[in-house]
């Protein structure tokens, strides 16, 4: 259990630092911002049965998941190339880090990434059901705001 | 027991005969605790190579070799954890500080935070150890190197061209920091080009030319394999002619100076005598002791012939 937690650990110090990292999640959290605030305005333009809010907050935001598979694809990229480019991979192994170790570490980052952005948006959606505007509580996103 | 031992070690890269490159053949030497050994040979002599299988990122396809006295593949993981070493160029991650990459080093040998300190100040990265590597000058990335192999205070210290493509200073810092832990009673491997650096670096050596190698023992024995002699007399002619029958004698060179000759068991007086039995007497003859750069060029010297006609 303990090395798990330490391969974990290898590949975030690898990773916090890095700005392609930084850069490629910036740029998911943008696109998925877009498409969500998207939805919504859709959902509030249109609020017949199809697009009425709360009941359609799955519906608004399970259209994050198509640029998730493509981020995903991109993180493993950018997790992997440059081990082989820098020969750092070579040198991990040279440190004792199995080749196997080496890329659950990665797997364990991906997952981990993974899971943190499905409670994101589980989040949002829970969040959005509960406080949803034309539910009559607090309005937290008035259309104004889209519009 | 010694601590590296190789025998036969060979590695041909490639499985297609006419295509395929011996770079190591049939290699066998043994490293003793404490000495520091000198891995000496031109580009592409198979010093990579060798170091490569022993620290276990290359296959040999013959021969075998041990460490800390294993040599199966559960002996070998236990014994390389007490083992630093570096290959070829230093390799880290050029985002990050000098700091932060040893972080990671640290975190694979499980080494804890206080023997990062110990390993930059060590090397005199200290100050330094807050930028990131890419803005490293290739001293300090070097030093950088050396540190992270010094991490988990290993016994054995495997080093790749420590000294490559570094100045003169920075090149003694190199030599400071491995006399340094020398001294801590650490046995070192080190590969390199430069003889020089290897003659004031190391105990002992190794000679590898294409591969092969050629002469290997302690520095002293290595020179003194190739102990010459400068005569003079007064008829160098008849002394050149007569030197060439001498059983000692294992190649006679003129020059301005005398007659240099090679000797096989660096005997002076027995080449004495033997000239004074042919009637011969020596107005000068005096032991010629060769530095292991003129051995190493002898040693070699195919190989240099070949690079100049390349570079001409
Ligand atoms: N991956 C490889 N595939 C095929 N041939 C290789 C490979 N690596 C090395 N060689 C060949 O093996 C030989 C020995 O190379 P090696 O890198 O071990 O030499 P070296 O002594 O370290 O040289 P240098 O001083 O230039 O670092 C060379 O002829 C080289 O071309
Ligand atoms: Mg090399």
């Amino acid at each position: 259990m303990k090395i798990l937690s330490v391969l974990l650990r290898i590949e975030t110090l690898k990773t916090v630092k890095r700005r392609a990292f930084w850069v490629a999640v910036g740029v998911f959290a943008a696109i998925n911002t877009s498409i969500a605030v998207d939805n919504v305005r859709t959902a509030r333009r249109f609020p017949d049965f199809a697009h009425a809010l709360p009941e359609s907050w799955p519906s608004v935001l399970s259209g994050l998941t198509s640029p998730a598979g493509f981020f995903v694809a991109v993180l493993i990229i950018l997790l992997v190339a440059p081990e082989f480019s820098w020969r750092t991979g070579r040198q991990n192994v040279i440190d004792g880090l199995s080749k196997e170790r080496l890329y659950a570490g990665k797997v364990m980052l991906l997952a981990g990434l993974v899971a943190l952005f499905v409670a994101t948006v589980l989040l949002i959606g829970i969040g959005g059901i509960l406080f949803s505007p034309s539910e009559g509580g607090p309005e937290i996103i008035r259309s104004t705001d889209l519009s | 027991m010694p601590i590296i031992e190789t025998r036969e070690l060979t590695k041909r890269y490639g499985t297609r005969p006419e295509k395929s490159v011996l770079a190591v053949d049939r290699v066998s030497f043994a490293v003793e605790e404490g000495q520091v050994f000198g891995f000496l040979g031109p580009n592409g002599s198979g010093k990579t190579t060798t170091i490569g299988m022993l620290v276990g990122i290359i296959n040999p396809t013959g021969g075998s070799f041990r460490l800390f006295g294993a040599s199966d593949a559960k002996g070998l993981l236990a014994a390389r954890s007490r083992v630093g070493a570096t290959l070829e160029t230093p390799n880290f991650y050029p985002y990050m500080r000098g700091r932060d990459n040893l972080r990671v080093a640290a975190a694979i040998k499980g080494v804890g935070r206080s023997r990062i300190e110990e390993c930059l100040e060590l090397v005199g990265l200290a100050d330094r150890a807050k930028h990131r590597f890419s803005t490293y000058s290739l001293g300090m990335k070097q030093r950088l190197a050396l540190a992270a192999t010094m991490l988990s205070d290993p016994e054995l210290i495997i080093l790749d061209e420590p000294a490559n493509g570094l100045d003169p200073q920075g090149m003694r810092e190199i030599r400071e920091i491995i006399h340094i832990l020398a001294g801590r009673g650490k046995t070192i491997f080190l590969s390199s080009h430069l003889l020089w650096e290897v003659e004031r670096t190391c105990t002992h050596v190794a000679i590898v030319r294409k591969g092969r190698i050629v002469a290997q023992g302690t520095v002293d024995e290595v020179v003194s394999e190739g102990t010459s002699a400068l005569l003079r007399a007064e008829d160098e002619d008849a002394l050149a002619a007569a030197l060439e029958d001498c059983p000692e004698v294992t190649s006679v060179r003129r020059t301005d100076d005398g007659i240099i000759v090679g000797l096989r068991g660096g005997d002076l007086a027995g080449v004495n005598g033997y000239l004074a039995g042919k009637g011969i007497h020596l107005s000068y003859l005096a032991p010629h002791r060769q530095s292991l750069e003129e051995v190493f060029i002898d040693l070699t010297r195919g190989d240099f012939e070949s690079m100049t006609e390349i570079a001409s």
